[in-house]
């Protein structure tokens, strides 16, 4: 390729990205424009329209692409027309411009010869609805008849396809309102030379690019310059070692100088000189172990950050794919003469770009079908009662587990199940048998069948059947599903989930019953820290003020169902998450606040596809697995009405204190069965490694018994035993030994250090422990 | 493949003891010999062996079938999750994956006999599903009879029978990992 080439080639690539923007912006500005009518609401998007398309057509000229200038050229005096209001908005002026605005995008995809008729047939229509723009308007003043007549863009009808080829980068043409095409996009210079394509349609098969916010750059571009210092620094680490070897060389030679000489002088000289020395070799090492520890404890977060950032940049909002929505529902609702209002929820949830770009078919199909047979026309909504107006909605929201729904509703005529049925068997698809047997929701499944469709008549739009099988396959491939919910009369769901695989999340870390876990900011209105004082009781519930607002407070570990770490010490102060917002706010108090960070969000395994109250986890610096709060479930649990239940260290069972068990036992299983034994049986739980911990555990809170292993690391279970009963205050607490020793020996053993029970694992049941511990409080 | 090996040769062997004449003894015996000296067709395939991985749990003994275990993993560390049914012990971190891990012993009803000390988990998985199941201690990997790990207990019922594959002569429980994995009962969504 030669330089000339690569020039026009990076030029056009730039030009397309450029141009597709403008396009969109484009299309949302003009349905926008028809929602806001005349007046003063109406000048937001027709400022944008006149200043989209016033850079189209100048971007388009330099790369002389002149039948787009002309469109643009006619466009924009339309739009200046209806700005000074010498024409009025009205739908056929709409459908005019929305019409140019497609041969843009034709002319953008296909190439602008294959464009020409389309694009003359368009400018006549605008031009008949434009006409009574006055003059004083430009030099398109008159309206264009069609386009290959417009004298000032030079424009002439090119030969199929050698537009692209043929493209000249030889001076332009005199093109007063020419101007350069904008400065290329940081991410099309990264355009690879190999992806120029077939001739017959380079633009269609473009670089797969991603827009970034330039302050993400930035903010990346700074992570990335940090790591010219750690560069710097580790150079300096490898000349402070490579000087530190040079001298152990040296140190080498003069203890074999020292070894083979017989003089007692010169080896007492030699070690002298070897104190001194070892000495500052110590010393050294010592400074590089330090500045090497210090690098590695930088460099760490540097590069998760630049990770993270990385990641960052591939997520996009869905608002990227959705903006395209708007204008291509509003030209198909105007084709068949049915009135649509759409609307968009959600549009800044942020998805991985791959997923994204794999949403857009499935997401085109069904809003096509949407309108093409879910909406019905006009005459059928009032006969129906309906407003004639059709609703058409796109949700988007992210779900627990990382997952995102996006959810196209309709209020429309809904699927005839009985017809699908009927139509299944008629098609071939399957026997009368067959459907008689299927309930309606399975019935339903039926339009994801290939080649399958209700309508009887194919139209144009949509209705061959093969739509709706290629949205499940699409979505599938994702890893997702698609669901569908319809009523006969009343609308249609099409529900679709998807993982966001990506998605990060910042989060409150929190911490309840010794149980971390992270709550979504998104859901977090406020960290407080409330006095017990303030704390009232309403209505048998308590509650905080926050703002002049009662609150209700609800302690977190009851709606988890957590047992409760017993405060023996007074807390003065709680600490509470506020989740929720406006009056359903509800403030959780937790046993700590521990930090606010960002998390990736992770699910909990294909196992746990739902867990209530959990939307998934995290993982830790540390290793360990944190869960995520769903907090729309935790405040329909805490609605749901907790305050029944016992709290302040006192089970809902008679009133008596919850007893205390610290266990002792240093593998994990075995911990969590005694815990999970005991937690049910209703004791308060604390679990430890081996004895060190369980002393220190000790220091820390009061416990009623004592349940250890023997056979541990540090500290066995007969010296934590005989410690016990050494302390003044823990003497009489009663010890139980739990263990896979079962000499008489041991028992003896275990008996003589103070233990007040031996139990061997071999005979351990559920009921023999409780039995036990129970006899020993 | 048939089953020559359902012979009660034992009933007729201690029938013999009782007085019975031998007869039947050797007719069984007969038909065996002509059973074993068949060629094997090719749906027999010789002999169908299966590979199982032992392991212990407590003082029980269990296995399943290699080729849908994908791995032993250490635990070092459970995060337990508030809501789950009790034979969901929590969750771990799998290099950088979460997975859920089943006590089988609570899922089964074997609960609560013995505490285990080595802490692993086996790691099963088909092609959507993976969890993990607590164990102790690998004792290895060994093929055994297909028919052997078919073999039912008769006084099982409920879950246990659900997930029981068998019993092997060493009276190792053979557990369906297939079951396991693709149970609709075993996974979890709890709503509100």
């Amino acid at each position: 390729m030669t330089e000339d080439e690569e020039f026009l080639r990076d030029l056009l690539e730039t030009f397309r990205q450029d141009a597709e923007e403008h396009i969109r912006a484009l299309s949302t500005a003009l349905v926008e424009l028809e929602a806001a009518g005349e007046g003063y609401a109406a000048q937001a998007p027709l400022e944008t329209l006149f200043r989209e398309a016033h850079s189209l057509k100048g971007a388009a000229a330099a790369v002389e692409y002149a039948l787009m200038v002309s469109i643009c050229q006619n466009v924009e005096s339309v739009f200046s027309a209806l700005k000074h209001g010498e024409l009025q908005v009205t739908s056929p002026v709409v459908d005019a411009l929305s019409e140019c605005v497609d041969c843009l995008q034709g002319c953008l995809v296909a190439g602008e010869a294959p464009m020409e008729a389309r694009a003359s047939a368009a400018l006549e229509r605008l031009s008949a609805v434009g006409e009574p723009a006055p003059a004083g308007l430009g030099p398109q003043q008159t309206p264009p008849v069609a386009a290959p007549k417009m004298p000032p863009n030079g424009w002439q009808p090119a030969a199929p396809h050698a537009d692209e080829h043929a493209l000249p980068i030889e001076p332009q043409r005199a093109q007063p309102e020419s101007r350069p095409a904008p400065a290329a996009t940081p991410a099309a210079q990264g355009a690879p030379a190999e992806q120029q394509a077939a001739p017959s349609a380079p633009m269609a098969t473009a670089t797969d690019t991603v827009r970034v916010a330039t302050n993400k750059l930035e903010s990346l571009m700074l992570q990335a310059e940090e790591f010219i210092s750690v560069k710097l620094s580790s150079g300096q680490q490898a000349t402070a070692l490579r000087d530190l070897s040079a001298r152990l060389d040296m140190w080498k030679r003069e203890w074999y100088q020292a070894r083979i000489s017989d003089d007692r002088d010169k080896i007492e000289e030699f070690l002298e000189w070897n104190s001194t020395f070892m000495e500052g070799v110590i010393a050294d090492i010592r400074t590089l172990s330090k500045s090497t520890d210090d690098e590695r404890r930088t460099i760490g977060p540097m590069v998760d950050d630049l990770l993270e950032g990385m990641k960052r940049v591939l997520m996009l909002p869905m608002s990227s794919l959705l903006s395209t929505f708007p204008k291509m529902i509003r030209d198909l609702a105007r084709s068949k003469d049915k009135q649509v209002e759409f609307s968009i929820v959600g549009a800044d949830v942020e998805i991985d770009k791959r997923v994204i770009e794999n949403l857009k078919d499935p997401l085109t199909h069904l809003l096509r079908n949407s309108v093409d047979h879910g909406i019905e026309t006009p005459e059928i909504r009032m006969s129906r009662g309906k407003s004639l107006r059709g609703l058409i909605r796109v949700a988007v929201s992210q779900l627990e587990n990382n997952k995102i729904e996006i959810c196209v509703s309709d209020d429309g005529g809904g699927i005839d199940v009985q017809r699908l049925r009927d139509t299944a068997v008629r098609e071939g698809y399957r026997t009368q048998i067959q459907v008689d047997d299927t309930d309606d929701s399975e019935a339903l499944r039926l339009v994801f069948a290939s080649g399958l469709s209700t309508t009887q008549v194919v139209s144009q739009v949509s209705g061959r059947g093969l739509g709706l099988a290629i949205v499940e396959e699409k979505v599938e491939n994702l890893g997702g599903s698609v669901a569908i919910e319809t009523e006969l009369g009343k609308g249609t769901t099409f529900r679709i989930t998807i993982p966001a695989t990506l998605a990060t999340a910042r989060g409150v870390v929190a911490q309840v019953s010794d149980w971390p876990f992270v709550m979504p900011v998104v859901g977090v209105d406020r960290v407080v820290r409330v006095h017990k004082s303030n704390v009232r009781l309403v209505e048998n519930r308590e509650t905080i003020q926050l703002e002049g607002q009662t609150l209700p407070l609800v302690y977190l570990h009851e709606v988890l169902d957590l047992p409760l770490k017993p405060q023996r010490g007074v807390a003065e102060y709680i600490q509470a998450v506020v989740a929720g917002s406006g009056e359903e706010r509800v403030a959780f108090a937790v046993d700590r606040i521990i930090d606010e960070q960002e998390v990736l969000v992770k699910t909990l395994g294909p196992q746990l596809a739902r867990v209530r109250n959990i939307a998934g986890g995290t993982i830790m610096g540390s290793g360990k697995v944190v869960p995520i709060i769903n907090i729309s479930d935790l405040l329909q649990s805490a609605r749901g009405g907790v305050s029944s239940r016992g709290r302040d260290g006192f089970s809902s069972n008679g009133g008596a204190p919850r007893k205390a068990v610290l266990v002792v036992e240093d593998s994990i299983t075995s911990r969590m069965l005694l815990k999970n034994v005991l937690e049910a049986a209703g004791f308060y739980v604390r679990p430890t490694v081996d004895g060190v911990d369980a002393l220190s555990a000790l220091n820390e809170e009061d416990f009623d018994l004592v349940i250890s292993d023997i056979e541990m690391p540090r500290m066995d279970g007969f010296e934590l035993t005989s410690k016990i009963r050494g302390d003044a205050r823990l003497s009489r607490l009663p010890v139980m030994l739990v263990t896979g020793m079962e000499s008489q020996e041991h028992k003896e053993r275990g008996v003589d250090v103070g233990a007040n029970a031996y139990l061997t694992k071999s005979s351990f049941t559920q009921g023999t422990l409780l039995e036990t511990a129970r006899s020993l409080l | 493949m048939p089953e020559p090996e359902a012979e009660p040769l034992q009933e007729a062997v201690e029938s013999r003891g009782n007085g019975a004449d031998a007869d039947p003894v050797r007719e069984i015996l007969r038909r065996r010999a002509r059973e074993l000296a068949k060629t094997p067709d090719a749906e027999m395939g010789g002999a169908r062996l299966m590979e199982i991985l032992e392991f212990s749990l407590g003082p029980e003994r269990y296995a399943f079938e290699t080729s849908f275990v994908r791995e032993v993993f250490p635990l070092t560390e459970i995060t337990p999750l508030p809501g789950v049914p009790p034979y969901i012990l929590g969750v771990v971190n799998v290099r950088g994956r979460i997975l859920s891990v089943m006590d089988i012993r609570r899922l089964l009803d074997f609960a609560n006999v013995g505490l285990t000390n080595l802490n692993k988990a086996i790691i099963l998985h088909n092609g959507d599903m993976e969890l993990a199941v607590l164990a102790d201690e690998v004792a290895g990997v060994y093929a055994i009879d297909g028919d052997e790990g078919q073999r039912a207990l008769a006084t099982l019922s409920g879950r246990r029978e659900e997930y029981l594959k068998g019993v092997t002569q060493d009276r190792v429980v053979v557990l369906d990992a297939e079951k396991l994995l693709a149970s609709e009962d075993l996974l979890v969504r709890s709503g509100l």
